[in-house]
């Protein structure tokens, strides 16, 4: 691949930004400044701190940290490929246009699928939709977001809990943390902690199945076993609402023994949450951590909704902009929850032709049937700023832009519209994703393409939700109750869960994770960790290759200590495809989401060749 | 305390990176920020405490620097800001700094032959700008303070150029 090319700066110069990486929007500064007698390759191109930007006061985790090494990152997209030659624009979108419409004659558009990722402005998402809706007409077009697109469905169907600020956070008396929030968000902390250490009486509660840094801030920490979180949720719903209109009404002792949590530790949460004035729960919803994520989210929200004080629910998405994709291609018409219905397309080999905008499917939702179905489609084509998994098995692959290199607009976490200036210009023959979208559309209608102009793009975003919170809530607590009452299977053949764990230089699916230098120190490889226990009994010591089996996949890892999981818990880092396979992804048959969590393992000795 | 009526004398006008244990969530930003500004050396450790706490060492930059006296070369000096910094053209990488220096916060791996060290990112120093891993933090946990100011508050020492508050004595 051609290897970026930075752009050289004489004078210093400054640019504000806003970081690229996930949902806070961090605002940065990147910054030019003379090169030095010693190190005079290229520019001293950093990233300096924003202490004017309201949101994150000049704050930055490892991941803001690194946006420049990621811009001048050596293995850089500078210049489109077809079938590995660099070729010029012209014939790039010439190709995909053409393999497009063959596809098309051949299979039909329902032949042709689009999927998106978290990086694309408002405009380029409604872009998209509008390629797929209006000139590919193809159907299978949405955005892929393992992760969050659970919570998302949800709250789409029932109204975004907007209207809040940062700041505001750090005067509320009250939080409640699902996940391990500071670890993969670490710029909300500072709001949160100034809120705890700010008023003796603020209270800090966390829902999470193992113990992790953000645990160790909570004055009381809710540890059910790993995939019941919906369940504490239900009881806490339940306890405050006094089993009326929003509640699911289980049996609490049921709950109790199934979870681990004591009707008086639930107890003692919500009442606390019920005498607070005003509170914030915050939801951080990492791959295979929750179990039911999307139900989670339904239940928090709900939960903030019938507590007598102003509590706002906050959802972080591991996507920048992965709300604001998902709401403009909803508004624009297209089916969002068919991201894992499109992957399983292109498995069973019904889909002939992908185009990839800033996504990694294989990094996504990895599997070796995915890998071989990939292989085999006559026209995959992949927009990326760097390489990702997917990459090697596209015929042609464009250059796209990183987030301060394009002028484009993002959704914000309380739904305001926020502008993100260009700072740079993208490396070498690199474009903007819309851009892009605006050339295929022209070529593929052959001249009779689009533009998308922001007013546009404020109509979509204006509607409202009408969904019914109790109906929802009554639906889906259906499977709450099935919970507690179907015994687990496959308990004998994978006695352990496995947990996601999370890292704070963590990115969406992985695939930008692994090119950050301090994602390699923090964690170079694959591992899993489980406590002093399990390896006593496996006999086996920290850094011996042991084999964790699912039913998904099996993969031999390195095995460490971490002393104070719970027994019957394994965690691993969830930014490397080798562990995200081992979870099966099971969709939920209400709204078509993944609704995967922790996933049934077992880990014994390799056998030996 | 005659030890600390001696740093106060001599280094009033200094100001000090203060750690606040209560707000350290251990995320590595201060870390990334250096690694990130200097040419990725690593002049940042962390400790960890049980595996749930992990904490940002800096180098102390103290007075009487063990690295100074090591330094075959001279090439470690203490400036007069206070800030014990390396002259990478006198620098031979012979790593005597590394072994000398009892918190372990000097990296011995050499780019370019030189080993790194803390340099409290002078370049903003001078521009009267707190250090890089202090401007990042992102739970307000590293702040730079006048050392004169940091004396009224109950403070526990833990190296002449990094305070940490006293976390029994919470305010």
């Amino acid at each position: 691949m051609a290897s970026a090319k930075s752009q050289k700066k004489t004078t210093p110069q400054h640019h504000k930004a806003i970081c690229p990486i996930c949902s806070l929007q961090d605002g940065l500064i990147l910054q030019w400044s003379k090169p030095t007698p010693l190190f005079t390759e290229g520019s001293l191109f950093a990233v300096d701190y924003d202490r004017e930007n309201p949101v994150n006061e000049g704050s930055l985790c490892p991941r803001g940290n690194s946006v420049a090494e990621l811009i001048e990152h050596p293995q850089r997209l500078d210049c489109p490929q077809v079938d590995g030659r660099p070729v010029e624009w012209s014939e790039a979108l010439t190709r995909v246009s053409q393999d497009l419409k063959k596809v098309i004659k051949k299979h039909g558009p329902q032949a042709v699928a689009i999927l998106a990722g978290g990086s694309l402005g408002l405009e380029e998402a409604l872009g998209v939709s509008r390629l797929a809706g209006e000139i590919l007409q193809t159907p299978h077009a949405a955005p892929l977001f393992p992760d969050d697109g659970p919570v998302f469905a949800r709250l789409a169907a029932l109204g975004w809990d907007d209207g809040f600020t940062m700041v505001d956070l750090q005067e509320r008396q009250t939080s409640l943390l699902i996940g391990d929030v500071f670890t993969e968000h670490p710029v909300i902390s500072k709001r949160i902690l100034k809120a705890k250490y700010k008023d003796r009486s603020h209270r800090l509660f966390v829902l999470d199945s193992v113990p992790t840094q953000t645990a160790w801030f909570a004055h009381q920490h809710l540890q059910p076993a790993a995939g019941t979180e919906a369940l504490i949720l239900a009881a806490l719903l339940q306890l405050v609402s006094g089993g009326k209109e929003l509640s699911v009404n289980l049996d609490l002792k049921a709950v109790a023994g199934r979870t681990g949590v004591s009707i008086e530790q639930m107890g003692t949460v919500a009442t606390a949450l019920s005498q607070a004035s005003d509170g914030i729960v915050v939801q951080s919803s990492l791959f295979g951590r929750q179990g039911q994520v999307g139900m989670c989210a339904l239940l928090a929200h709900s939960l903030t909704r019938v507590l007598n004080g102003k509590f706002d629910f906050l959802h972080l998405p591991v996507y920048g902009n992965g709300r604001g994709v998902y709401q403009m291609m909803a508004a624009d018409g297209r089916k969002t929850a068919a991201g894992p219905e499109i992957i399983k397309l292109i498995e069973q080999g019904k889909v002939k032709a992908v185009v990839l905008f800033g996504v990694d499917p294989l990094s996504a939702m990895p599997s070796p049937a995915l890998e071989d179905a990939l292989g085999k489609l006559d026209l995959l084509c992949d927009i990326e700023p760097l390489p990702t998994m997917t990459t090697p098995l596209a015929q042609v692959v464009l250059p796209g832009a990183i987030g301060p290199e394009k002028s484009c607009r993002w959704l914000y976490l309380n739904g305001n519209v926020q502008d993100n200036p260009q700072a740079i210009s993208p490396p070498g023959l690199a474009r903007p994703e819309g851009w892009i979208v605006e050339q295929l559309a022209e070529r593929v209608s052959k001249g009779a393409g689009f533009t998308v102009d922001s007013g546009e793009v404020d109509r979509k975003l204006s509607g409202d939700s009408s969904g019914s919170w109790a109906e929802m809530l009554k639906a889906e607590g259906k499977t709450l109750h099935q919970e507690l009452t179907t015994k687990e299977s496959g308990e004998g053949a994978y006695p352990l869960y496995l947990v996601s764990a999370a890292m704070p230089a963590h990115v969406g699916d992985g695939s930008l994770t692994r090119h950050f230098t301090w994602a390699k120190r923090v964690a170079a490889e694959p591992c899993i960790w489980a406590n002093a226990s399990l390896m006593e009994e496996l006999n086996v010591r920290e850094g011996d290759q042991v084999q964790i089996s699912s039913k998904a996949h099996r993969v031999i890892l390195p095995i460490m200590l971490n002393a104070d999981l719970p027994d019957k818990t394994i965690t691993a880092p969830a930014h490397f495809p080798q562990v995200r396979q081992l979870f099966s992804l099971p969709t939920n048959a209400a709204t078509g989401e993944l609704d995967m969590g922790p996933e049934r393992i077992s880990v014994s000795l390799p056998k030996e060749k | 305390m005659k030890e600390i009526d001696q740093v106060s004398e001599q280094v009033i006008d200094q100001k000090v990176i203060v750690l606040n244990l209560d707000y350290c969530i251990g995320c590595r930003s201060c870390a990334t920020a250096c690694t990130e500004s200097h040419h990725q050396y690593l002049s940042l450790v962390h400790g960890q405490v049980k595996q749930l706490a992990e904490l940002p060492q800096h180098c102390r930059h103290c007075q009487d620097a063990p690295c100074v006296a090591a330094c075959p070369t001279e090439a470690l000096k203490r400036d007069d800001n206070g800030i014990v910094r390396r002259h990478i053209f006198t620098c031979v990488g012979c790593r005597s700094c590394v072994q000398a220096c009892p918190f372990g916060v000097l990296d011995e791996t050499l780019l370019r032959h030189v080993t790194a060290k803390c340099d409290l990112c002078v370049d903003r120093f001078v521009k009267g700008l707190e250090p890089r891993c202090v401007a990042t933090c992102v739970s307000g946990a590293l702040t730079f303070e006048d050392l004169s100011e940091v004396w009224e508050e109950d403070r526990v020492q833990m190296g002449s150029r990094i305070i940490a508050r006293s976390p029994w004595k919470r305010a």
